[in-house]
């Protein structure tokens, strides 16, 4: 029972993760199709930035305990996990060793462009291939702590329910 | 190649529907339901789940508009932005059913075993006894046996009961029932060992136990299909494909389930070979081909988007045999043995089960076009031609007036050909509706309520004629009807 609650907990995370990076890829596209911010797209940018705070994290002060808010240092380390599960992903998605940096860099730029500074629009491809991958990696991941889930409600409900 | 326009807007329809079923179903599991913990839940299912669905939803459309707005056609990155989009929207979905496992408080619908009696018609020989139940799945599980026989110390024949599930969220809508004989078929199977009958035509094509054991997961599977095809076919085969888009998997490997986007090809081709005069109906044509591509296009997005699997086997499979399972399904996919057991198996079914592809296309078009009309489609009237007028002119006797209501007289329809013209309705039109409430209207909610509408009152037409067409077959073994 306690590892049905705790795989539970995983999905909701993970789709949380993937609305927070759903949001900021809808938001960057409807910037560059209006060419300023309306309050959709600013509600939606706002959720990147959410996801930013997160992923800029360092994970070595992650590991070390060093972030003092306890629910950001928590939420930090399963979204760094969900996505470090899968080295190989960033082995194959080409995201820099560094992505955490890429972060804390892009968290300013969103921050700018809702207090409606104009940024090149160079940056914003660049901010959208790198979310892209990002992207690609919740997607999947969210798919799968979901299927994993019922697999599981399947195999405890043969061995006699819960 | 199907444009990616259209496969948007399929998807994006199938999203909105489902989030319309989930909420139609949650309105009437709480108004069943009273005191304080019914507003709690209320609460958080209608204002938190279907509203967060609903803003979901919204924003893709919003994107949508805004990218066709000049041209009805959508770039490779727009689609891309949107694939993912709404399959982060069915990923919602698919937890939002799980979790309302707990709500079964709504009972079933007499409908369901109007349809489940008739699909256990079809099948010849003893047969188990069902029961229906609703899950956030279509499934199948054998029940009873085990406690009976706990409680009586004795080996108790027919004691065993096969309980159905059905998914929450679909129990009014008739047209996603063609899943129920799948899984009736998985429980006949296990009974008749139809597979075991149908690896001996395969001799040593199968080696090992990893492709053993495949074969009869895999096998199964497909022979399930097949039957399906029989009973429904269109409508098996599209609620199929749209079940796999729902589910968001077209091309992984499992241990127990072949890749959905195979087994479509495969149906495709079973009635490609079992309608011979197709090209004469090029409607129905289409939609088997559209919907082929379809699939096919949304297994490209998925690879494009999502970090799928290519297999999925159970994290306990060491490392050693999960590449020895893999090799495995690669050698029968490569080697066309799941294609060969649907040939094998649509013959051998032939001694099985007594129904098989519904061919009159002519009667499948006249039914749509009512159905179109808002006609419930219970029965059917043959044609009147000429010769019946001449034969009333000439009437002398009563006898021949009692021959002349032979021609006039309605037969009921099968359930079988009122889910499939309900399919072919909504294939031909479903777009078409999309396009009305959603892409030329201003307005999201005005467009969604509008949908839930339409789609509710096309439950309900297919409902009454599968009810209908029951009671006048009823009469008619009465007598009452002059059958």
């Amino acid at each position: 029972m306690f590892q049905y609650a705790e795989m539970s907990e995983r999905v909701k995370k993970d789709l949380i993760f993937c609305s927070m990076v759903d949001n900021l890829n809808f938001g960057l596209e409807f910037y560059m199709l209006l060419g300023t911010i309306d309050t959709q797209t600013k509600k939606l940018l706002e959720s990147g930035v959410m996801l930013c705070e997160l992923l800029e994290k360092n994970p070595e002060d992650i590991r070390k305990g060093r972030i003092p808010d306890i629910e950001q240092l928590i939420s930090s380390y399963e979204l760094h996990n969900t996505l470090a599960i899968s080295e190989e992903y960033f082995d194959e998605l080409k995201l820099p060793k560094d992505y955490y940096k890429k972060a804390a860099e892009y968290r300013r730029i969103l921050e700018k462009i809702i207090n409606g500074e104009n940024i090149p629009i160079k940056k914003i491809y660049e901010m959208q291939k790198f979310f892209d991958k990002v992207e690609k990696v919740l997607l999947h991941k969210a798919r799968d702590s979901i299927e994993n889930l019922g697999y599981y409600k399947r195999k405890i409900k043969s061995q006699g329910g819960y | 190649m199907i444009d990616d326009n259209k496969l948007i807007k399929t998807i994006f329809a199938e999203a909105v529907e489902m989030t319309i079923r989930l909420e139609t179903y949650l309105y009437s599991s709480f108004s069943n339901l009273e005191g304080r913990s019914a507003k709690i839940l209320e609460n958080y299912y209608l204002n938190g789940t279907i509203k967060v669905l609903k803003e979901k939803l919204e924003k893709n459309w919003r994107y949508y508009k805004i990218k066709t707005n000049s041209n009805n056609s959508l770039s490779s990155n727009a689609t891309n932005r949107l694939f993912k989009g709404i399959y982060n929207v069915f990923s919602n979905l698919k937890w939002a059913n799980m979790r309302i496992d707990f709500l079964k408080n709504i009972s079933i619908r007499p409908e369901i075993y109007l349809l489940q009696n008739d699909i256990i018609k079809c099948f010849k020989g003893n047969f188990l006894n069902f029961n229906i139940s609703l899950k956030n799945e279509y499934n199948y599980e054998e029940c009873l046996e085990d406690l009976n026989q706990t409680i009586s110390g004795e080996n108790i024949e027919n004691s065993t009961i096969i309980l159905l599930f059905i998914p929450q969220i679909e129990i009014n809508n008739p047209l996603m029932w063609t899943h129920l004989a799948h899984e009736i078929t998985h429980a006949y199977e296990e009974l008749n060992n139809i597979l075991k009958e149908i690896r001996r035509e395969f001799g040593k094509e199968i080696e090992g136990i990893h492709q053993e054991r495949l074969f009869e997961y895999w096998g199964r599977e497909i022979l399930a299909d097949v039957v399906g095809l029989r009973l429904f076919d269109l409508g098996y085969y599209i609620s199929f494909i749209l079940f796999s888009i729902r589910a968001g998997d077209m091309i992984t490997k499992c241990e127990n389930h072949p890749p959905h986007l195979e087994r479509i090809e495969i149906m495709k081709d079973l009635l490609y070979k079992e309608f011979r005069d197709i090209r004469e109906f090029p409607n129905i044509k289409n939609i088997i081909d559209d919907y082929r591509d379809i699939a096919k296009r949304y297994a490209d997005l998925e690879k494009t988007n999502v970090n799928i699997h290519q297999h999925y086997i159970r994290n306990e499979v060491n490392p050693e045999e999960r590449r020895n399972i893999e090799n495995a399904m690669e050698k029968l996919i490569e080697n066309g043995i799941l294609k060969k057991i649907s040939e094998i198996g649509n013959i051998k079914l032939g001694n099985f089960i007594k129904c098989i592809f519904i061919k009159d296309f002519n009667k499948l078009n006249k039914l749509k076009t009512e159905l179109k009309n808002g006609f419930i489609i219970s029965s059917s009237r043959k044609d009147l031609n000429s010769s019946i007028f001449d034969k009333i002119d000439n009437i002398r006797t009563n006898q021949e007036v009692y021959d002349l209501f032979n021609y006039i007289r309605e037969e009921p329809n099968s359930v079988f050909e009122i889910i499939n013209a309900g399919w072919l309705y909504r294939t031909e039109n479903h777009l078409g509706n999309f396009e009305n409430y959603f892409i030329n209207n201003e307005s999201f909610e005005k467009g969604y309520n509008d949908y839930k509408n339409h789609i509710l009152k096309y439950d309900d037409i297919l409902l009454k004629s599968i009810e209908n067409s029951e009671l006048h077959r009823f009469f008619i073994e009465l007598g009452d009807l002059g059958g």
